[in-house]
């Protein structure tokens, strides 16, 4: 205490020995509190400076542009099996608007109404009026829009960075690809089905390889347009895959639509008819009861079968193209008897009967990758009428699709191939289900070339290329039974016959049943299916056999 | 001695504070150069990922088609115009017989 004398100097003498001990006292905690500020000082200017220095020898390391651009999603490039782009990611803007600064909300929406004629000026008005702090105006901006935007010289408008999903071929693949939503998520086809995939590859860099030839692609599409328009059916779907691998080639359903301009969810454009839609597929599935029947020994390959119609209690089962006379097991394929089917049927019992089908993936959802793959309806009696009937492919709703993958067994020697979307890679493994014997194959394979040579698949046949296949012309079931006139005329081809690969199914809902053939597959479907394997033929490196002579032979000899 | 001392280290402490600043200045110089080419990159990625689309699109089949169709009057080869070597063997004369060389 003693330090603290000079106080009282400086107090002066006038208020005497008391008061400067006051004095004293009231000066030593103005001196502590002093001494603390200086120290809190200090401290401050301690951190402050150790900061600087920090940030002298590291920079300031905060968040950049850089951050936000990995933040954004970027989904993978999809290309086709040789490299050719399907979808594509490209930059874009999105445009927002702050209401509050606006300044002429109903002259900027008859700006920007003619800059986007698909947005209406009135809900443009309403929207730059609206008392919100932020409006989102237009998504998927490209460049040269929001240059255009910026000439306008609105104020109150930004614009953000965002992604948008470009399919470079237009409608091609449409059904297959699918599309995404607003937030680049998947929302139908392969986009969907794959999304996480798709987002993990472009995260990478990578692109996603579909097994879809856009070759290919073009030449079923064109094909199946044709059909649809020159049957006037309702609409149509057609697959060609490479039944070793089960890679899908082509995948096309009619009508389809422009994925870059999508139309409504609930249009009945959007609708994959080709995995989406389940239907009695009728004949196609005859030389899958013959196999059955082959391989379980109620048949021979020299059996005999009566002309009779089948009476089973109430139901009678006819042919279309009855015989006057017996007939064998080829004959009746390539007229497409009903009754020799569901005899067939009828011996091999229901039991092992839905047992093959199951084999054959006929009892479950297509494998292809598309989220709309539709279940099919399975019959749920064992009836004799049931199995019977099922024999000639009736009471059973499939896909197309899961159609194309049964039809795999006749190029893998009785195995049945999952058929996928996705590219494979070499070695991959391939999961093949045996279903039938490959002598068995063979046998039926030989009766659905005979069935294209001089049968009902007559048309589907091209000079040069051996095409086995059958046609399918199922009445349509309707309330109140089944429809004479509205069929679902189908075609199914394997080629080459000599050495079995490729599958190509073509399907058209309900065709003209007034024109020549009644709207048959044989009539519509077979030919189509021809015209699209003889173009894809080349592609797939097939050389038609030597039929015709080449004509200028004799001309070039001397 | 001290005085003299001192002084030479505040001339070495002066130079080192400016070298160190020169060369802080410069890295930021080169920091900034590097993320001005990350973007000018990542600007390109962009720009080729839309010109090959471009390509795709021009390079699609359906328009091809249309094109040769218009312009050069082409259609795409029909089955019966394929032939493999196998087929232009079988179509070539025989090798004719000549003499010896002589």
């Amino acid at each position: 205490m003693k330090a603290y004398s000079a106080p009282r100097e400086f107090e002066g003498g006038a208020q005497g020995e008391a008061s400067g001990w006051r004095a004293v006292t009231e000066a030593a905690p103005a001196r502590r509190r002093l001494r603390a500020v200086a120290l809190g000082f200090m401290a401050a200017f301690l951190v402050l400076g150790g900061r600087a220095f920090q940030l002298a020898l590291e920079g300031d390391r905060g968040g950049g542009p850089a951050a936000d651009a990995a933040a954004l999603i970027r989904r993978a490039d999809l290309t086709d099996r040789h490299g050719a782009l399907l979808a594509v990611t490209a930059p874009s803007f999105t445009l927002y608007a702050r209401p509050g600064d606006v300044l002429d909300p109903a002259g900027a929406a008859r700006l920007l109404a003619q800059t986007f004629p698909d947005l209406p000026q009135e809900r443009l008005a309403r929207r730059l009026q609206s008392r919100a702090d932020t409006v989102l105006l237009r998504r998927g901006l490209t460049e040269r829009q929001k240059g255009e935007v910026l000439e306008l010289g609105l104020a109150g408008l930004r614009f953000e960075d965002a992604a948008r999903r470009v399919y470079p071929q237009g409608r091609m693949g449409a059904h297959a690809l699918g599309g995404v939503g607003a937030r680049q998520e998947g929302v139908a086809g392969v986009e969907r089905a794959l999304d996480a995939r798709i987002r993990r590859a472009g995260a990478s860099g990578r692109t996603v390889r579909l097994s879809l030839d856009v070759r290919a692609q073009y030449v079923l599409e064109q094909e199946l347009a044709r059909a649809v328009a020159a049957s006037k059916a309702a609409g149509g779907a057609a697959i060609a895959l490479d039944g070793r691998t089960g890679e899908v080639l082509a995948l096309a359903s009619a009508p389809d639509f422009d994925p870059n301009d999508p139309p409504a969810f609930e249009d009945p454009r959007r609708l994959n008819r080709a995995v989406g839609g389940v239907y009695e597929m009728g004949s196609v599935l005859k030389p899958f009861t013959l196999a059955m029947g082959l391989d379980a020994g109620v048949i021979d390959l020299d059996a005999r079968f009566e002309p009779a119609p089948l009476r089973l209690g109430e139901t009678e089962i006819a042919d279309r193209h009855p015989f006057d006379r017996a007939f064998t097991l080829s004959e009746g394929l390539q007229r497409s008897s009903n009754t020799m089917a569901a005899r067939v049927a009828l011996a091999v019992g229901a039991d092992a009967q839905r047992a093959a089908l199951a084999k054959l993936g006929l009892f479950e959802r297509a494998s292809v990758e598309a989220p709309e793959r539709a279940r099919p309806l399975v019959p749920s009696d064992k009836g004799r009428v049931t199995t019977a009937v099922l024999g000639y492919g009736y009471g059973l709703s499939v896909s197309v699709a899961a159609l194309a993958g049964a039809y795999t067994v006749f190029a893998n020697e009785g195995a049945r191939v999952a058929p996928t979307l996705l590219a494979r890679e070499r070695g991959d493994a391939i999961a093949r289900t045996v279903v039938f014997t490959p002598e068995t194959t063979r046998a039926v394979l030989a009766m659905m070339r005979q069935a294209v040579r001089q049968g009902t698949g007559l048309k589907a046949e091209i000079p040069g290329l051996d095409i086995a296949g059958k046609t399918g012309s199922a009445e349509k079931h309707q309330v109140g039974g089944y429809a004479p006139h509205k069929l679902l005329s189908c075609f199914a081809a394997i080629f080459p016959a000599a050495d079995p690969r490729y599958v190509l199914i073509l399907a058209l809902d309900e065709p003209d049943a007034s024109i020549e053939g009644q709207g048959t597959g044989g009539a519509v479907a077979a030919p189509a299916a021809g015209r699209a394997i003889a173009r894809m033929a080349p592609l797939l490196g097939l050389a038609p056999e030597e039929v015709a002579p080449m004509d200028d032979r004799a001309g070039t000899r001397p | 001695m001290s005085r003299m001392f001192n002084a030479l280290a505040a001339a070495v402490a002066l130079l080192l504070a400016v070298g160190l600043y020169k060369s802080k200045t410069e890295a930021d110089a080169a920091r900034a150069n590097v993320a001005r080419l990350h973007a000018e990159v990542a600007a390109a990625a962009d720009e080729i990922r839309l010109l090959k689309a471009e390509v795709a699109h021009l390079e699609s089949p359906a328009r091809i088609e249309a094109l040769a169709r218009a312009k050069l009057g082409l259609a795409p080869a029909a089955l019966s115009q394929h032939r493999t070597l196998d087929h232009l063997e079988r179509a070539l004369p025989p090798p004719e017989e000549k003499g010896p060389r002589q």
